[in-house]
């Protein structure tokens, strides 16, 4: 229950030793009872308020008495009242002159002495207003106005509460308003231009947050909201969301745990976490479905949906590094751990992408070495180390040999140098003593690139000689066929006597 | 407008109980009643001593049920018409406001207890 004022009233009587007046209503259990009092005997008169249902009443403050106006006030309150009908006394030790009582039942409030002031205002004055201080929030402050003339007055803060009809001439009026903030609450009032005593309590709302220590709970509705995140300093911190429209509630511990819960969340966010150096993140518009957990200390755990995620992230130890992602549609779920165990397990992704590692990759095939084995005047070349051992083995004298259910088949040789063929190219092409020279080395891989050179040479030489004849063929021919066009042109003349004798023959 | 409701002779009471005097209905709508008493110059004096005390009772079932509302307890005089003490006077007042306003089937009901005799007198009278 929120704090509110529940019931009131007030009394008032010309000399009286006592005034006692019952709530209406049955007083809820725990209500506070906030008591004004006020007499115009003398500032000496001594406040005391009392109930028939077990209310242990205390004054609030000092007692304000203006002597020139000879009105005196004081408040009290009872604190966790009992259930019940309940009649309040004061009783002033004395024939009080003009005396006044008013009680105020302060419901949904704790049982914490509220903070309280009172104020004697001797100069006149058309606003009286007096202003105290709360620490905590939700809290009801509860105050009554008594002025020294005679006119109405009206409550400019918070909510009027019920007036006093003085019988000295006196008027009253009580406010109160629920406040949500901390730090100075005032209640404003007008009235005549004349002096006011004023009196305010703060009383402290039932269930209220914003303890340093203790506990505090949240509990919410659907609402539409944003962000959801929760975190830990030691002990565990768990999210689990369910489908919304971004709403939230967080928690935070430093000690002890912190729960959230959501429902179903569209997220869109940018972030940038490094350690040393720079970090940045920046994500388009993205449909994320998820949750996240973070803990130094202790677990962490995530579990996530079926999330479209589109992002771009860069991450690097030393150096930099960068990721560049298409939009990839990601589903699964993650873990981190900086010491312990982590654990990824992902469901079906479309992950593309690019990028470079550190080190040095040398794709296959261009110079691919090869193992040679020489026999007599041949050289036999192998792909790898093992299979040119096994050959080596299988030339072995057959006592060195090793038995027949252990011998394996000799390899296949990937190539076969002829060192007869080699020493004709050699000398065809000059090379010889670079031939010897590579036929005395340790392996036979130098002498194959070789025989290949002189390969390539001769069959570029032997290219190049079919090109010359080509050529010179197709010179010949344009010869033969400009010395025709020269001949012909030569017995053009002759040709056209002829013409012309031919036809006079006609 | 007011209405009186009840009406107590002014004689003189020697220590007792008298009543209770039960009222007419109230006004519906009444805000509350006040209590005009008066006495004479033989009010006993003397500040800390209790004189007499009257006390009300409200019923808003036509007084099948009752509860207590307000009571006072009037000392020795002098009595004051003003904070300054300026002229004393032998009659006073006592208002009593309503949180819930009379109904159609409000009834009050007066008790007085005279602790030392006195003359008093009064009527009650309900508060538009």
């Amino acid at each position: 229950m929120s704090a509110a004022v529940l019931q009131e009233r007030t009394i008032g009587a010309g000399s009286t030793l006592s005034l006692s007046l019952a709530f209406e209503a049955d007083v809820t259990d725990g209500s506070a009872i906030h008591v004004i009092s006020g007499q115009g005997s003398n500032a000496d008169v001594v406040y005391s308020w009392s109930d028939d249902n077990g209310g242990d009443y205390a004054q609030l403050g000092s007692s304000t008495f203006d002597s020139s106006q000879q009105q005196g006030i004081a408040h009290g309150c009872a604190l966790d009242h009992a259930a019940g009908a309940t009649t309040v006394t004061v009783d002033f030790g004395e024939a009080a002159l003009f005396a006044d009582l008013i009680v105020r039942e302060i419901g949904g409030v704790t049982s914490d002495t509220p903070v309280h002031a009172e104020s004697l205002l001797s100069t006149a004055t058309t606003t009286p207003s007096i202003a105290a201080t709360n620490t905590t929030q939700p809290a009801l402050w509860s105050a009554f106005a008594y002025n020294a003339g005679y006119g109405a007055i009206t409550a400019t803060d918070g909510t009027s509460g019920i007036s006093l009809d003085g019988n000295s001439g006196c008027d009253g009026l009580t406010a109160s308003e629920r406040v949500t903030s901390t730090g100075s609450q005032s209640a404003t009032f007008s009235g005549p231009s004349t002096s006011y005593q004023l009196v305010m309590a703060i009383f402290a709302e039932a269930g209220g947050g914003g303890g340093a220590t203790g506990s505090a709970d949240i509990t919410e509705g659907a609402d539409t909201v944003s962000g959801a995140g929760a975190s830990s300093t030691a002990g565990s911190a768990a999210i689990t969301e369910g489908h919304d429209s971004v709403s939230g509630s967080g928690a935070t511990s430093t000690t002890g745990a912190a729960a959230i819960t959501e429902g179903a969340d569209t997220v869109q966010a940018s972030g940038a976490v490094g350690a040393s150096g720079a970090a940045s993140i920046a994500e388009g518009s993205d449909s994320v479905v998820g949750t996240g957990a973070t803990s130094t200390g202790g677990s962490a755990a995530i579990t996530e949906g079926h999330d479209t995620v589109d992002a771009s992230g860069a991450q690097g130890a030393v150096g930099d590094a960068a990721i560049a992602e298409d939009a990839d549609t990601v589903s699964g779920s993650g873990s981190t751990a900086t010491s312990g165990s982590a654990a990824i397990a992902e469901g079906h992704d479309r992950p593309q992408g690019s990028g470079n590692a550190t080190g040095s990759v040398v794709p296959a095939g261009r110079h691919r070495r090869r193992y040679g084995v020489r026999v007599g005047e041949r050289i036999l070349l192998f792909d790898t180390p093992a299979q040119a051992q096994a050959a080596r083995a299988a030339l072995q004298p057959r006592s060195a040999r090793v038995p027949r259910h252990l011998r394996v088949v000799p390899p296949v040789p990937a190539e076969i140098i002829d060192l007869p063929t080699v020493r004709a190219l050699a000398e065809q092409q000059h090379q010889l003593p670079q031939l010897q020279t590579l036929e005395s080395g340790p392996d036979y891989a130098p002498l194959a690139v070789f025989y290949r050179e002189l390969q390539l040479r001769e069959q570029l030489a032997r290219s190049t000689r079919r090109r010359m004849q080509e050529l010179a063929a197709r010179e010949l021919l344009l010869q033969e066929r400009e010395h025709r066009r020269a001949l012909l042109q030569q017995l053009q003349p002759l040709l056209s006597l002829l013409h012309e004798y031919g036809r006079s023959l006609h | 407008m007011s209405q009186t409701l009840l009406t107590l002779p002014q004689q003189l009471y020697a220590p007792g109980t008298y009543g209770p005097f039960v009222t007419a209905s109230l006004t519906p709508g009444a805000t509350g009643y006040r209590v005009n008493y008066a006495t004479d110059d033989s009010y006993p004096t003397g500040q800390t001593e209790a004189v007499l005390s009257y006390a009300v009772e409200r019923s808003d079932d036509g007084g099948a049920t009752w509860r207590p509302d307000a009571a006072v307890t009037l000392g020795g005089g002098p009595w004051y018409t003003d904070r300054t003490r300026s002229t004393q006077t032998t009659s006073g007042q006592i208002r009593v406001g309503f949180q819930r306003s009379a109904g159609s089937n409000t009834l009050l009901r007066a008790t007085l207890t005279v602790y030392r005799a006195c003359t008093i007198g009064g009527t009650l009278e309900d508060l538009p």
